[in-house]
């Protein structure tokens, strides 16, 4: 009898456990909704996430515009073009270009991934330093007195996607008298085969700079993760498309080089 | 008595010199009447001059672009570098003409290769590692590059290799495998040795996989990467596997789900983790590959392109569908015979789709790409590789250039010599062998040229010792290249094609005045025409051919022309032929037809089997020399004999005359003399007067050669008798028989008298293509998606038809909108010199050609000048008024381009003599006569019911009746140039002048003498119409030359016309042209050949035969050719082949005495390469040389170790470095003691000697390459 007494002691004690981390369970997901600001994620616990949400829009509106118009938000020096499935036109800046008959192109870009960076940080130059005033906002709504310093930030482009790092400083300290702390280097990302585009590009423009042409069926069977698209216009003019089969992401531009001209 | 002597005396010295006279008229008369030729012509000389001289002319004129009126020189435009264009690009090389194109302040005069902010380099970005070719500097650095001179980054920081990255593989540079190393966060492992990105990428094939367990977790992964992050290993297990499961306390699901893996072509199971196990579904290999469905399930995906309309060209030639990667060319039409408008296209087929799904890839448009094809055999199978290649169809067509005679200059003038028997010898001469071969050799090893053949010969009657001679053969493009189809520019290639047929006819009787053709008849009939227009369109979009769509027009013509009259030398006089080329004159020969378009539609039917082939660059060696029935030795040395017999039977008769004459003045002193001087005297003056009649009667009747000589003698038979009977020295029935019977040799010559000969001309004019007139087809350029219009095509399809490039992948070919207003024309450039004015006229009605002082227009000159319309449109223009006013009814014979579309039209007008015009077209009263001239002009528009100027635009100029100035030298142009540079060892050239007037003229070698006195002439050609594109030709052979510069005076006399009846009034030149050649001094020489190679410590130089020891591969060359001597001290071309018989190319640095080229990356292998090099004067030299590449892929060995005196020496077997540790075998050689040496790398290395030291040696080579054990030492005693 003892050790069945026992056991049901043994039984409520499991239940008001089980209760309580119910209790617990529940109260964590209700408290961290609460604490979820609506543009991003958690700032205290995880500032990266907010900026990944506060940034994903306009970052992924930059990579995409940039992809789409051979690297630049507004390109000087393009072909203007459109292909049959597309609505609007896009000006294709020209990566590598002569102007003369028979002789190879000249690279326009020589330092593509570099220029990429730097067109990404004009692009969010603004965006960037918002979102990092929406962070410290949003850290003072929940309950932080919060001193913010934003320095600058830079753009990293890797094989995982495109990295913000920003340079800033927030120092948090509790509005109830609570503990003290100081966050450093914030980053952003966005998962993205942008690097992977530019680099193909870039072998692309190399190439045709140094033998006039580009094997894009070489290519395609050495890695068929990219769809390379090569279409040649009237004007001579060699519109390059590269996609990746997975995610599906494009960079276009355009080249021209190596024109033969009309008759003798 | 003394009055009768006067008499006598008087009479004898009548008698004497009428005796005297009758010396050289009955040469003249007998030289008349026989063909007797006292001067040889050598054929090859003459040849050769034509040869070189249309050769000059066609190709200055094809480079030139003549159609441009007004001075253009092609010297004056240099090439600059824009720094920034107003359209946004950067370092872009520009000509000077084009300076408007460049940004305000941002043009250097100079080329941008030798712009400190534009030359053009390597940019390695040293933190990313990526390389780009052809960068400018300023660019580069300027965005934080580091750039290098080598423009193509052969460099040792862009050499790739094979990067290892965990599971990947990458190919690329060392900088890049250690940035995305440190991405990564693993250790760097880049394989130098690795130089073939398939072999690095085959590496993964390679991979030992096997379930990894770290930190309680398994995943997939190789055994390296996994000891590394601190895992255990289990090869080849699953993570799914119960025994690891159970070991390593985790549970995870197998065959959880199926999914593809990058890279693998099977369908595989997947464990709850995610973890690849084995394949579920076997694709297979090489045809499927594991894709998701749109389901999201993984399937088996056919890799082949099964569509039968976009991979119909495939099917039909190999009769099965293209697999994964292989691609092919697809055609417009008949590739050997291409229509205008047509394109080259290469189709892919990857994973299952052709082009990704798009159109077929356009090869360069105009077809300046070929696509090229070639089928790879392997095993059972075989792999089809199309490829877009640079169309070589101007190098085809330059091989004719360089090689010359049987070229497209052919000069197709039957060189008549002499008796009929020689007629039609062909004029191909031995001396142009050589290079005919060369050009045939060449023609024939490059896959994309075709050896064109026209031959209109066989016709003649042999038998008789005629011979035909219209045949050449021609070097033209296999896949001839498109034109700029509203561009007259392409005029001049076409213009190529223009030939002139010479067909020599006989009067075939005297009584019915008939002719026959003899010589060329096939030049009437349609086999001329047939091939001259598959030659004219074979040049590119020449003559009458179709569009890609079958739809034509007619753009090449035969013009029948009148010759000349053949002299007894067989030589075209001044007196014009009877009748025009074509026209039949009742022998029914002449069958003349011109072309039609209708029979090139065939051509558009596409025949699948055929594809260029691709260039494999193993050039054969043909053997066609003598190919071309060229003229032999002997048959020069024939005629030679031959000659010298008839110059023996006209000496023969000069001394029997001579020899009368002293007879006769030393027997005028005697009575009997006298009286018997008489009756000779009357004798002698009888047959000259009959002779004379004799001969003239001959002359009436057209008859020549025997039969005139025949009629001639019986003339002065006939003559004797009658003038013996009338002075009473009657010879009696003799006499009668005497006379009639010469009366009857008069008739019988008549009547059967010896054949005549006359030239004439069928000319072949080779136009550019024209569209079709109208739009109505217009459209038909956007109907197939997978070969979007182009520009070409579009304006193939009808004159109308405008290509609206809208930057669309697809852009619409639009018809223009049809009108009523017909094309309004107005005046445009004119001839320096000249001026087009409308002052008092009106405009858009007339316009006045004059010289630019005013003046009216020269005699003997040519005017080139235009006239403009408002729209496109066809013109004609004519001195002869328009007989209606349809543009059908008007007649053309100014205007070059008359069946182009253009804006811009060409009038070229020879001006003539006032006496060969018109009588209504003469004014002004004797002796100031002057030609009032106007030029009909008449233009059409392009619409499918043209409209045209209904009233004529004319243009009114005058003429002078006299030529008051003298040959302008100012305008006179040589072939070879003024001052031209000629072999070593030549010592006779033959050169070309042309000149602007028709004149004769003289040379010397002496300066200041009178034209008169002068040595030399020069063979001009003095018709009206004779006039070339740089004027009227003189041609002659310098003998004698020297070494050094050779001098010739020249003088030149005007309006050859005025020969014996106004001589007065030709002008001579007062001061002398000179005209100068420079003859070689010394051979031109190659006096080295090196190759040398940068290996990132130094550059290495090796002489032909050494050899390049590297640890990489491949590796940059560059070669190195030194010359000297020759015509300017060594200053030549030079050109380098791979191949001994191959093609050549020019080195990248030449026309100096250094000339270098950076040869392609080589890999491990012994290289020859075959140098020519020529001078400014054709002295060539060649030379050949090889070198080798020997790739060092192993460490140094140490073969030997000792201890020498108080060191401690290692010996290794290929220059090194050595490292010392005396702690252990695993060390870093940085970190490590380096043994002395006696340069940076040796062989030999020491140390200190101690006993109480172990020491663990490494060695290094200056490739990087070290053992990873290393020697242990330990030195006792």
């Amino acid at each position: 009898m003892h050790r069945i007494k026992n056991k049901s002691g043994q039984v409520t004690i499991f239940i008001i456990i089980a209760v309580i981390i119910i209790a617990i369970i529940i109260l964590f997901f209700m408290l961290r909704k609460q604490n979820q600001p609506n543009t991003g994620g958690n700032p205290q616990e995880n500032p990266g996430s907010f900026l990944d949400t506060c940034l994903k829009d306009r970052l992924t509106e930059a990579v995409d515009t940039i992809s789409s118009q051979g690297g630049y938000v507004d390109p000087k020096f393009y072909k203007r073009f459109k292909f049959e499935n597309e609505t609007s036109y896009n000006n294709l800046a020209y990566l590598c270009y002569t102007q003369n008959y028979y002789v190879p192109c000249i690279n326009q870009e020589p330092m593509l991934l570099s220029h990429l960076k730097l067109e990404l940080h004009d692009y969010l130059k603004t965006d960037v330093e918002n979102c990092f005033k929406f962070l410290g906002q949003n850290l003072e709504n929940k309950g932080y007195v919060v001193e913010a310093k934003y320095n600058n930030f830079n753009v990293v482009l890797d094989e995982r996607g495109v990295i913000i790092n920003i340079s800033g400083e927030i120092d948090l300290t509790k509005k109830n008298g609570g503990g003290n702390s100081i966050e450093t280097n914030f980053k952003a990302m966005l998962p993205s085969k942008f690097y992977n585009l530019a680099k193909v590009a870039q072998e692309i423009v190399s190439q045709e700079a140094q033998f006039c042409n580009f094997n894009n069926l070489g290519y395609m069977l050495f890695y068929p993760e990219w769809k390379i698209n090569k279409f040649k216009t009237g004007d001579s003019v060699t519109i390059y498309t590269i996609e990746n089969r997975d995610s599906k992401e494009k960079f276009r531009f355009a080249v021209r080089g190596c024109v033969i001209p009309p008759g003798f | 008595m003394k009055k009768n002597n006067l008499i006598i005396l008087t009479v004898a010295f009548l008698q004497i010199l009428i005796l005297i006279l009758v010396i050289f008229s009955n040469s003249y008369l007998i030289a008349q009447s026989e063909k007797i030729i006292t001067t040889p012509r050598l054929e090859d000389k003459k040849d050769l001059i034509k040869i070189l001289a249309d050769k000059g002319l066609n190709f200055l004129i094809g480079f030139l672009t003549i159609k441009q009126i007004g001075e253009v020189s092609a010297a004056d435009i240099t090439e600059e570098c824009c720094l920034k264009t107003k359209a946004g690009g950067i370092c872009q090389p520009i000509l000077s003409t084009q300076e408007d194109q460049c940004e305000p302040g941002q043009l250097v005069q100079t080329k941008c290769e030798y712009n400190a902010d534009c030359k053009y380099g390597c940019c390695v970005d040293s933190v990313e590692g990526t390389c780009s070719t052809n960068s400018p500097q300023k660019k580069c650095t300027s965005d934080g590059g580091v750039w290098n001179s080598d423009k193509q980054c052969l460099i040792a920081d862009c050499q790739k290799g094979c990067c290892v990255l965990g599971n990947e593989y990458k190919f690329g540079n060392e900088q890049e495998c250690n940035y995305l190393s440190q991405l990564r966060g693993v250790e760097t492992n880049f394989r130098s040795d690795i130089t073939s990105e398939q072999n690095c990428l085959a590496l993964k094939q390679t991979n030992i996989e096997g379930a990894c367990i770290f930190q309680g977790r398994c995943v997939i992964e190789n055994g390296r990467d996994c000891v590394n992050s601190g895992g255990t290993f289990s090869q080849g297990k699953f993570c799914s596997d119960p025994g690891l499961e159970t070991a390593n306390n985790y549970n995870y699901k197998s065959h959880d789900h199926s999914g593809c893996i990058n890279g693998k072509t099977d369908i595989y199971w997947f464990d709850s983790a995610n973890n690849r196990e084995d394949i579920l579904k076997t694709c297979v290999e090489g045809s499927e590959i594991c894709t998701t469905s749109s389901a999201g399930k993984p399937v088996c995906k056919s890799t082949g392109c099964n569509d039968p309309i976009k991979a119909k060209d495939f099917y039909q030639r190999y009769g099965r569908y293209p697999k994964n990667g292989e691609s092919w060319c697809v055609y417009d039409s008949d590739i050997n015979h291409s229509t205008v408008g047509s394109e080259h296209w290469q189709a892919q087929c990857v994973l299952g789709e052709i082009n990704g799904g798009g159109p077929f890839n356009l090869c360069g448009s105009n077809r300046g790409e070929i696509c090229t094809e070639s089928k790879i055999d392997y095993e059972n199978d075989f792999f089809v590789s199309g490829n877009c290649v640079v169309n070589e169809a101007s190098e085809c067509i330059n091989y004719n250039q360089d090689t010359g005679p049987s070229d497209i200059t052919f000069p197709v003038s039957p060189q008549i010599t002499g008796f009929p028997s020689f007629f039609g010898s062909n004029s191909q001469t031995s001396a142009s062998t050589t290079t005919v071969s060369k050009m045939i050799e060449e023609c024939l090893a490059n896959k994309e040229c075709l050896l064109k053949t026209v031959d209109a010969t066989g016709y003649a009657d042999e038998s008789d010792g005629y011979h035909d001679n219209f045949k050449f053969q021609v070097c033209v493009p296999r896949y001839s290249k498109g034109a700029n189809l509203k561009d007259a520019t392409d005029d001049n290639l076409c213009s190529i094609a223009d030939k002139t047929c010479e067909v020599v006819y006989k009067k075939s009787s005297n009584v019915d005045n008939t002719w026959e053709a003899v010589i060329n008849k096939g030049c009437e009939w349609p086999v001329f025409t047939q091939q001259m227009n598959d030659f004219c369109t074979s040049l590119g979009d020449c003559g009458s051919n179709v569009n890609y769509i079958g739809v034509g027009t007619n753009n090449a013509y035969i013009i029948p022309k009148k010759g000349h009259k053949l002299d007894d030398n067989g030589n075209e006089k001044d007196e014009a032929s009877d009748y025009y080329a074509c026209e039949t004159n009742g022998n029914g020969n002449a069958n003349c037809k011109n072309t039609n378009w209708k029979d090139y539609v065939k051509y558009v039917t596409i025949n699948y089997m055929q594809f260029a082939p691709t260039q494999d660059f193993e050039y054969l060696t043909p053997k066609i020399i003598g190919q071309m029935g060229l003229t032999t030795p002997e048959y020069n040395d024939k005629i030679s004999k031959w000659l010298e017999g008839i110059s023996g039977a006209s000496g023969i008769i000069y001394m029997g005359l001579g020899k009368l004459a002293p007879t006769l003045i030393y027997a005028r002193y005697s009575e009997i003399g006298l009286t018997t001087l008489g009756a000779v005297g009357t004798a002698t003056i009888g047959a000259s007067i009959g002779m004379l009649v004799g001969h003239t009667i001959a002359k009436i009747f057209g008859v020549t050669g025997i039969a005139s000589t025949m009629a001639t003698i019986g003339g002065g038979i006939s003559g004797t008798a009658a003038a013996l009977h009338i002075i009473g020295a009657s010879l009696g029935t003799i006499g009668t028989i005497l006379f009639f019977g010469g009366i009857a040799i008069i008739i019988i010559s008549v009547i059967f008298g010896g054949p005549d000969y006359e030239t004439r001309y069928v000319e072949f004019k080779c136009n550019p293509w024209t569209a079709p007139a109208g739009g109505k087809d217009c459209s038909k350029c956007n109907t197939n998606p997978m070969k979007p219009c182009t520009q070409y095509r579009c304006e193939s399809l009808g004159a109308l038809c405008t290509f609206k490039d809208d930057g669309s992948q697809n852009p619409p070919c639009i018809s223009l909108q049809p009108t009523t207003i017909p094309p309004v024309i107005s005046p445009g450039g004119v001839d320096k010199g000249y001026q087009l004015t409308t002052s008092g006229l009106i405009p858009g009605v007339n316009v006045k050609l004059q010289k630019q002082s005013g003046g009216c227009l020269t005699p003997g000159t040519q005017v080139n000048f235009n006239v403009n319309t408002d729209k496109v449109a066809q013109c004609k223009a004519s001195t002869q008024r328009p007989t209606a006013p349809q543009y059908d009814s008007m007649e053309n014979s100014l205007i070059d381009q008359s069946t182009m579309w253009l804006m811009n039209h060409t009038i070229s007008y020879s001006v003539p003599n006032v006496d060969e015009l018109d009588p209504t077209q003469i004014k002004g009263t004797i002796p100031n006569r002057y030609g009032d001239v106007k030029i009909y002009v008449k233009c059409q528009d392009a619409q499918d019911t043209p409209v045209f100027n209904p009233n004529d635009y004319v243009v009114d100029l005058c003429i002078d009746e006299k030529d008051t100035d003298p040959v302008d030298h100012s305008f006179t142009t040589f072939n070879p140039k003024d001052s031209s540079y000629i072999k070593y060892g030549v010592t006779e050239a033959p050169i070309i002048m042309w000149i602007n007037e028709p004149a004769t003229c003289k040379y010397d070698t002496l300066p200041g003498k009178d034209y008169n006195e002068m040595q030399y002439s020069f063979n001009c050609k003095t018709g009206i119409h004779d006039n070339q594109y740089f004027g009227w030709p003189c041609t002659t052979n310098i003998t004698n030359l020297l070494e050094g510069d050779n001098i010739i005076y020249i003088k030149c006399k005007d309006q050859p016309w005025l020969t014996g009846t106004n001589d007065s009034r030709r002008q001579i030149n007062t001061e002398d042209k000179e005209y100068t050649l420079k003859v070689s001094k010394e051979v031109l020489n190659i006096d080295s050949l090196t190759f040398s190679h940068d290996d990132g410590t130094g550059t290495q130089t090796i002489n032909s035969g050494g050899k390049f020891k590297e640890g990489v591969e491949p590796i940059s060359v560059n070669m190195e050719v030194a010359t000297s001597g020759g015509v300017n001290v060594g200053i030549c071309s030079c050109k380098w082949g791979t191949i001994e018989n191959g093609s050549r190319w020019d080195f990248y640095n030449t026309n100096a005495r250094i000339h270098d080229q950076t040869l392609t990356p080589r890999f491990n292998g012994t290289y020859i390469n075959y140098i020519y090099c020529e001078d400014e004067a054709g002295n060539s030299a060649t030379v050949s040389g090889n070198f080798t590449i020997e790739v060092d892929t192993n460490p140094p060995n140490i073969v030997r170790v000792y201890h020498d005196g108080s060191s401690l020496k290692v010996v290794t077997d290929e220059d090194s470095k050595c490292y010392y540790n005396s702690a252990n075998c695993e060390f870093a050689i940085e970190n490590a003691t380096l043994m002395s040496s006696s340069g940076e790398y040796s062989t030999e290395h020491f140390t200190d000697w101690s006993t109480k030291k172990t020491y663990y040696i490494k060695c290094e080579d200056k490739f990087g390459r070290a053992d990873a054990d290393c020697l242990v030492v330990r030195p006792s005693g």
